[in-house]
This record gives structure tokens, C-alpha cells and sequence, in this order.
């Protein structure tokens, strides 16, 4: 199992397919790949995976402020369905969004329909907007909560985080006194 | 003088009936019958019949995803615990696996007694959890004999575990680099009994649902959702294994004991209703098979150490940690930075993946079996409500800290008192 033989042969796989268009693919822990693609290309890479695997399970999207300061989603994706006594295969797929004020990425409704309810939450709490998404509504904050407010976003701070950086600026304080 | 009175009420404000519309929309929730947690759903129906249900979640809001960032890994396995109050153990083992997945990049793996252990509780967790949707369910038909007797049988579960755990609802039990407490022998003999006990009571139970006709009038045919459709809303645990979809994260994709060989004997439970009736069956063997396999590791518990002290920083690791909690896949992402705190955590629940399906079943039935439908992909929507941050100004005036009831009942006498005819 731990010799991340068949892992490798999705990743050769993806690699004869996609070419130069995966902009980072490796192989840590057995049973998941990590990928990075540019943004319309993901739906592809979904596309590609159902025909050849007969993937179809979309597990979760992730998001994440990066310590770049990029937003980033991340599908996870089951790559090669669970067969027989075979285990399943996990892709974890980043997509960029361009840039932090107008974070926006191609919606993968269109290809999985079941990405709809992860991608509405992903928009509430990080705020990357999916083009193309048949309702983009408030899911989980208020209605009444301040539009362009992310909480998720690391310059959202919160109260403990506040007080933190406080007692740290008045211990730099003191000890440059 | 009748006559009269109806032909001034009748003024043509209403319209005319052709031009009404022929749908009626009946908000159900966020209080409502089936479910003791708030959720809110729009349903659209043609007289009984529903055509579309809209769901609104986010009532129970608190913050976690955000705050574990804050906190050191020790800290957050005692916040994800509280996640959820039924399928707590699944969020730390969660959790757990990721760092100690992270952790094995330098070389630190838990000692094997541990992940038999923590596999033991969650089986355990399983059985308590799927009883008491049971209940519920049995409640929801109508069936309250069946509810008081299988919520009977639960509690030789919540006693088992408090025994081994000290506590019936958040056990505690898991600890990076292992557990905090070990099974004694006594413990050992007393759970082999209480598990021959709980698997001769479900084979009962299991009869009465195949046989009964109360049970399989009021849940045949209703709420149902094919394999297809299944698959395109990706549908997850309990939910997609009774519409026939052999999707089990224990067998697909292994976490600790489950990828030793007890492998081997694993059995995915499946039906092929598509009701709310699969959903009932796959639920009850479940349970059976869970008394199996906890009977399994027993039997096969290893010896050895059930701590060993882990380094205090995480390496820098994306780590997905996939895990079967009782309601279906339960996802920890975590990106680790080398320090002692998640960067990132983030954390998706079965109920967020199955709550599609669940608009899809209310379709096409009538109003009255929505309660069961709702009740039938056991919703927890503490799980899959996690943040929010107060910054309505107004909402924080009212909010009214430190006030005795009397205060709090004189306060809303008075605040009446001044708002008289208040309507929402």
C-alpha cells in the first residue's frame, strides 16, 4: 500500500493528458494527490476524471487565505472511485483565484451538481465568487451580516486574536525599553 | 342583509381565481416538528403535494473553523469535540489522524493499543447514535412504544462508554500520540456482555421493521431518492448506502484499526428501496455489524503502550483526514504551519453533503411525510453550522449578560409594556 504505486499512475495519467496545464502535482501521503491547475481548467481535470475512472463523488471544497495572501479553493475530489476491495483514490485539487479583492473562479456545477451547497459556504465564509453558480445566495452567515465581511479571511481578526496582538506589541515595547 | 356584507368583502383585491398563483409557499422551520435543532425550510406545495423545498441553514452558528486557528492542537481536540454532542468522537479522531499524519513526516507514529481504542469508542459512538435516530424515527411515524424501548436498550451503550470514558456525552478519549485512558480487563468483560445483549435486542428489532406493517405502511415509497441522482448530488454515508451506493469511508478508504484485518471481515451494508425504508434497514444492520466489530478488537486488542509523547510543533503538511462518522463522510482539512497551531482547519460534514438530497426526496411527496424525510438522512445541524461573529451593533445591545431570570422576566414585561401590538 505504501509504495504509492497506483497513485503514481494517476499522476503519469494526468500528466500524458493535461501537460503543462497542471501547474504542480505530487504524491505525500499514500492515497492523495495534491494538484494545482489554473482556473477554468479544473472542470476539466472533473470531466477527464469521469470519463476515464467513472469518478463522481465530490467530497468537499475547502478554502484557504494563504500565507502569500492568495485565495485559494480546494476540491476534494475522489479521483478513482472505491472498486471491489480497491481503495479509493483522493485528488486534492487548488485552484487560484486572480486576486483578493475580486476572488473569482469558474463554478463546477455545470460538471457536478452536489458542488452546489459546498460552494455557497465557500462564498460566504471566504468570499471567492463562482461565476456561473445558479443561486450564489447567503447560506450559513445572517442576512443581515456586512456584505464583503469574510470571516474566514485572515485580516478578519478575532477578539482573542486582537488582544493577542496587542500583548505581543507591549511586549516588544517593553523589552526594546 | 347577508347577501350585502359578502358582496362589500368581496372587492376584487384578491384577484380573480385564474390569476392566483398555483403553488403556496409554507415555511417549515427553523422550529418545527421533526427535529429538535433549527433548520428552515421553504417548501412550494400544490395542494398536498410538495414541488420543491428550499433549505436555509446556519441557525447554529458558532464560530469553530475560526477560533481553532487560535488554539494550540491539544486545545482544539477539546473544541472539534464540541462540534457536534452525538458524533463527537469521529471530529477528534478527525483531527487526531490528521496531525499524527502530519507528524509521520518526522518519523512519529501512535502506538497501535491507541488506534484500536479509539476505533473500539467510535464504533461505540455508531451504535448510540444510530439507536437514538431510531427513536427519533419510530417517534416521527408515530410508533412512540418502539422509541421508549430502543432508547432503553441505548443506554447499555452511554453506560459502556461512561465506563471506559467518564463521560456520556464528549469523552475525551483521544490525545495526540494516543489516548488518555486504557481498557481494563473488568471494562473488557462487562462491554462483550452489554454487546450480546445489544445484538440480540436489534435482531428483534430488525424482525419487527421486515414484518410490522405500522413501520413499512408509513415509510415504504416515500422520501425516495435513486442511485443516479444519488450520485450526482453526492450523496454520502447511511443516505447513499440505502439507495444501493456502496460508499463506506471504513472500507474505501482506511484510518486506523480499520486498515489492519479487520479489513478482512468488513461488510459494507447496502439496500435497494431507495426509501425511507432502506434507510431504516441499512441503519438497524449497522448497528449489528458495529456490535460485531467491537467484539472483534476486543478480541484482538494489542498489547503495549497507549501514549507516547508526540513533538509539540507540526510539521508544514496539507493534510486531508477522511473518516466514516455515524451520519456518513466527516472531512478535516488541515494545513499545518510548524508551529503548535493549525494554520488552517477546515471542516466538512455529512449533513452540508446530504442536504441536497434531502430537497430532492421532499419533491413529489406529500406535507405530511415531510417529518420522517427530514428525519431520514439524520440531520445534525450543529455539525454543519460552525461560525458566526456578532457585529450587528443593535443585536449586541440586546444582548443581556449576567441577568438573573426575574431581571430577564421583568426586562420582557417591560420591553411589552412599551412595545404594545408587536408584531414580527
Amino acid at each position: 500500500m505504501s509504495d504509492l504505486k497506483r497513485e503514481q499512475q494517476v499522476v503519469d495519467a494526468l500528466k500524458s493528458h493535461f501537460g503543462e496545464k497542471l501547474l504542480s502535482i505530487e504524491t505525500t501521503f499514500p492515497r492523495r494527490i495534491d494538484c494545482t491547475v489554473k482556473d477554468p481548467d479544473h472542470l476539466e481535470v472533473f470531466k477527464f476524471a469521469k470519463e476515464k475512472w467513472k469518478a463522481w463523488h465530490l467530497i468537499a471544497i475547502s478554502s484557504v487565505d494563504t500565507p502569500d495572501g492568495v485565495i485559494a479553493a480546494v476540491y476534494h475530489f475522489d479521483i478513482v472511485p472505491p472498486h471491489g476491495t480497491e481503495t479509493a483514490i483522493t485528488l486534492n485539487l487548488r485552484v487560484d483565484a486572480p486576486n483578493r479583492e475580486k476572488a473569482e473562479i469558474t463554478s463546477a456545477v455545470s460538471v457536478i451538481p452536489g458542488a452546489q451547497f459546498f460552494e455557497r459556504e465557500t462564498h460566504d465564509l471566504m468570499g471567492i465568487y463562482f461565476k456561473g453558480h445558479p443561486q450564489l445566495d447567503r447560506l450559513i452567515l445572517p442576512d443581515d451580516f456586512p456584505d464583503n465581511v469574510h470571516p474566514l479571511r485572515k485580516d478578519f481578526l478575532l477578539e482573542i486574536q486582537k488582544e493577542e496582538a496587542a500583548k505581543k506589541a507591549a511586549r516588544a515595547a517593553r523589552a526594546k525599553k | 342583509m347577508a347577501e350585502k356584507k359578502i358582496v362589500k368583502v368581496d372587492a376584487p383585491k384578491t384577484g380573480c381565481v385564474a390569476c392566483m398563483p398555483r403553488t403556496m409557499e409554507i415555511p417549515l422551520g427553523p422550529q418545527h416538528p421533526a427535529l429538535k435543532e433549527p433548520e428552515h425550510f421553504l417548501l412550494e406545495v400544490e395542494g398536498e403535494v410538495i414541488v420543491n423545498a428550499t433549505p436555509r441553514i446556519g441557525y447554529v452558528h458558532r464560530g469553530i473553523e475560526k477560533l481553532a486557528e487560535t488554539k494550540t492542537y491539544s486545545q482544539n481536540l477539546t473544541l472539534v469535540e464540541r462540534v457536534c454532542g452525538i458524533c463527537s468522537h469521529i471530529h477528534s479522531i478527525s483531527l487526531v489522524n490528521a496531525t499524527e499524519t502530519a507528524l509521520g513526516l518526522e518519523g512519529f507514529k501512535p502506538p497501535e493499543r491507541a488506534e484500536y481504542i479509539r476505533t473500539i469508542v467510535s464504533e461505540l459512538e455508531r451504535i448510540h447514535s444510530h439507536i437514538l435516530w431510531f427513536g427519533v424515527a419510530a417517534h416521527e411515524i408515530g410508533f412512540d412504544t418502539l422509541f421508549m424501548l430502543s432508547w432503553r436498550d441505548r443506554e447499555l451503550t452511554m453506560d459502556i462508554l461512561e465506563d471506559i470514558s467518564g463521560n456520556r456525552v464528549n469523552y475525551a478519549i483521544n490525545e495526540v500520540g494516543g489516548t488518555r485512558r486504557d481498557l481494563s480487563e473488568k471494562q473488557i468483560a462487562r462491554m462483550n456482555k452489554y454487546m450480546d445483549i445489544t445484538i440480540k435486542r436489534l435482531k428483534r428489532y430488525t424482525e419487527i421493521c421486515l414484518k410490522e406493517d405500522t413501520i413499512r405502511l408509513r415509510t415504504q415509497g416515500i422520501g425516495v431518492l435513486l442511485p443516479s441522482t444519488a450520485k450526482k448530488l453526492c450523496a454520502v454515508g447511511p443516505t447513499a448506502r440505502a439507495s444501493g451506493l456502496k460508499i463506506d469511508i471504513r472500507y474505501d478508504d482506511p484510518y486506523n484499526a480499520y486498515a489492519g484485518p479487520l479489513r478482512d471481515i468488513f461488510n459494507v451494508i447496502t439496500y435497494d428501496t431507495n426509501d425511507v425504508f432502506s434507510r431504516v434497514v441499512v441503519r438497524l444492520l449497522e448497528i449489528i455489524e458495529a456490535c460485531k466489530y467491537v467484539k472483534w478488537l476486543l478480541a484482538n486488542l494489542p498489547d503495549g503502550p497507549v501514549f507516547i509523547k508526540p513533538p509539540r510543533k507540526v510539521p508544514e503538511a496539507h493534510v486531508l483526514s477522511r473518516t466514516e462518522a455515524p451520519r456518513g463522510e466527516l472531512i478535516h482539512y488541515l494545513w499545518s504551519n510548524n508551529t503548535n497551531k493549525p494554520y488552517r482547519l477546515k471542516i466538512t460534514t455529512p449533513t452540508l453533503a446530504n442536504i441536497l438530497s434531502v430537497a430532492e426526496m421532499l419533491k413529489g411527496d406529500y406535507i405530511a411525510d415531510s417529518t420522517i424525510t427530514l428525519a431520514s438522512i439524520d440531520p445534525c445541524f450543529s455539525c454543519e453550522d460552525r461560525i458566526i461573529t456578532i457585529i450587528n451593533k443593535d443585536r449586541r445591545k440586546a444582548k443581556v449578560d449576567n441577568l438573573t431570570m426575574d431581571q430577564l422576566r421583568k426586562y420582557s414585561r417591560e420591553w411589552h409594556a412599551k412595545n404594545k401590538r408587536w408584531k414580527k
